[in-house]
């Protein structure tokens, strides 16, 4: 298979085997022709040879992507194409039906020699990747395309710990270590990638906020960009108004934009470009205020507001004791509107639960923590009011996530 | 084989195309049959179907399995068309259920030949733009390899390995985790 490969130019070229004398199989026409002969070239038998590199890539491409990195190693022609980013494009579109989500494991014994795994689960459970991130503890993990945001205590000295980000990238297993901003263990932290004004990807960015109940003013908000260099992390822009929800986890990157919520008692929310690295002037209101319609009058404060990511929209999650509403905002900025998703039933479920990704048949993903550190990924059929277990997650301290990278970069 | 059919078998079979293999041995279809290929579909829109379709890169062997193939899904697109607007009718919705069925069969059967033949039916769907047969086709390779090592795909498809010792040990390291 010595194959010459081009496929960055269109139309799709055929490549002809020098290794065997497989068809020659002429370009498929691509304007319309008028003379009856649809292409010329002889027809050959193939000997059971994979024919040629437009076969071989509709082959490629049905196929998992922890498998093909694995075929990397075949060839150099099949190393060109499983490396291609054109390939790997084409590739995730057609498995955009198939999440995968990051969890975090812990192995080991706990107090020493304790390394942090991260593993990709598939919607049946299965691992199609796992990586391990070195001793840790108390790691939190925020996932971003094809990022995963690791906070947590790294052991530096036998016995000496130290709070560090770290910064894992998914397909190639590569962790760095990103500049301490000093105040690290009073921060929570949201990783995003900046998006330009014309829609294209741009620098991976971190924004912290503080999470100090005492004079939270004193410390601003910080931009740190991603680039490689190390850098250093630069105060941002004040908010509109001030935020009063430091919790952990709290705002969540989509397209570009970090939304949080203001506070705990309103559907306010503030919204940071991280192109631009400027807060929107106005907060996102959620205009049909999605109210639950059962209170649980026993127990009123079971009743919450959050902000989650779902399939690339963000997700007002509205949570008592007895249901979870979902609603997503469509269309995009100001001018959004919010389209209420579904009710999960939380008397079937019981637990502190955050959605995580809606599949194309309705069922939503859920990531479901019990009261210990243990928790797993349900997902749950509106429909039907059920739930399965897809996947035990044993440290669920750490947050879980749906990878939405790209395996085969 | 002689040239294509004279005017008047023209007329009596108006919405026939002939398809001509690379051995020029002609194949007489219905227009529905052979718009399954947006190839010919394309050709037919155009009206450059008289005198019939050459098809250089086809060998009667793999074009007569094509069309096998194309007569019967077309059939059961004519047959979706059909059902679509009384679909609540339980009699009919029985009927699909079984013809689905009876096509799923058909399909495991279509495709029980030889790797070489598998092959060039997949150059016959892509040169032809049969998007079913291609996707029927390559889904049936694509799950032949899964769970193979990089020497077995070797082996099954005669890959000569050119890459040095150190170019597949850096890919292995890279993919270490593709490997466990």
């Amino acid at each position: 298979m010595a194959c010459c490969l081009d496929r960055k130019s269109e139309p799709r070229s055929i490549a002809s085997s020098a290794a065997a004398p497989t068809a020659m199989l002429s370009q498929r026409p691509q304007s319309r022709r008028c003379n009856g002969d649809i292409a010329g070239g002889a027809a050959a038998s193939n000997n059971g040879v994979l024919p040629n590199q437009d076969v071989l890539y509709e082959i490629l491409l049905r196929i998992p992507a922890r498998l093909l990195c694995r075929f990397r190693a075949v060839c150099k022609s099949w190393r060109s194409l499983l490396s291609d980013l054109q390939f790997a494009a084409a590739h995730a579109a057609r498995h955009r039906g198939d999440p995968l989500f990051a969890v975090c494991a812990i192995d080991g014994t706990y107090g020493h020699d304790t390394f942090t795994e991260i593993r990709l689960v598939d919607t049946s459970g299965r691992a199609v990747k796992r990586v391990k991130v070195g001793p840790t503890s108390r790691c939190q993990m925020l996932p971003h395309l094809d990022l995963v945001l690791l906070c947590g205590m790294v052991s530096v000295d036998v016995g000496v710990e130290r709070h560090a980000l770290r910064v894992l990238d998914l397909a190639t297993g590569a962790v760095s270590i990103l500049p301490s901003n000093n105040e690290d263990t009073y921060c929570s932290f949201v990783l995003g990638r900046a998006v330009s004004s014309t829609g294209e990807h741009g620098e991976y960015k971190v924004l912290s906020f503080t999470t100090a109940l005492v004079n939270p003013k004193q410390w601003p908000f910080r931009v740190l960009t991603l680039d490689g260099s190390g850098g250093t992390w630069r105060v941002a822009p004040k908010p509109p108004v001030s935020i009063r929800t430091f919790i952990n986890g709290s705002g969540v990157a989509i397209k570009g934009i970090i939304y949080h919520l203001v506070d705990k008692d309103s559907w306010s929310i503030a919204a940071f470009d991280l192109e631009a690295e400027q807060w929107w002037p106005s907060l996102v209101q959620v205009l049909e205020e999605p109210m639950p319609t059962i209170i649980d009058a026993a127990h009123p404060l079971l009743w919450r507001r959050s902000l989650a990511e779902m399939n690339e929209r963000l997700a007002a999650v509205s949570t008592t004791s007895s249901a979870m509403d979902i609603w997503l905002l469509m269309g995009s900025g100001e001018q959004g509107m919010w389209l209420k998703q579904c009710r999960i039933c939380m008397s079937s479920i019981q637990r502190d639960v955050k959605p995580l990704s809606m599949l194309e048949d309705g069922r939503v993903v859920l990531r479901v923590r019990t009261y210990t550190r243990t928790g797993a990924l349900w997902i749950y059929d509106p429909r039907t009011k059920s739930h399965t277990r897809v996947v035990v997650i044993e440290n669920c301290n750490a947050g879980a996530g749906v990878y939405t990278g790209n395996l085969l970069r | 084989m002689a040239s294509a059919g004279s005017g008047d078998e023209k007329a009596a079979a108006a919405a026939m195309i002939t398809l001509i293999s690379s051995d020029n041995e002609k194949f007489e279809v219905t227009e529905a049959t052979a718009t399954l290929s947006q190839t010919i579909r394309h050709m037919i829109e155009d009206g450059c179907t008289d005198g019939g379709v050459p098809l250089p890169n086809v060998t009667s062997k793999i074009l007569a399995r094509v069309i096998e193939y194309c007569k019967k899904h077309a059939t059961a697109a004519a047959g979706e068309e059909g059902s679509s607007s009384s679909f609540s009718d339980a009699a009919f919705l029985e009927v699909d259920r079984a013809f689905l069925e009876e096509l799923e069969e058909f399909d495991d059967a279509f495709l029980e030949v030889d790797r070489a033949t598998l092959f060039d039916l997949i150059l016959a769907a892509n040169y032809l733009d049969i998007k079913g047969l291609l996707n029927l086709t390559c889904q049936k390779v694509a799950d032949s390899v899964k769970g193979k090592t990089p020497e077995q795909i070797r082996e099954m498809y005669n890959i000569v390995n050119d890459l040095t010792p150190e170019e597949e040990a850096e890919i292995r390291r890279e993919t270490q985790w593709a490997f466990e």
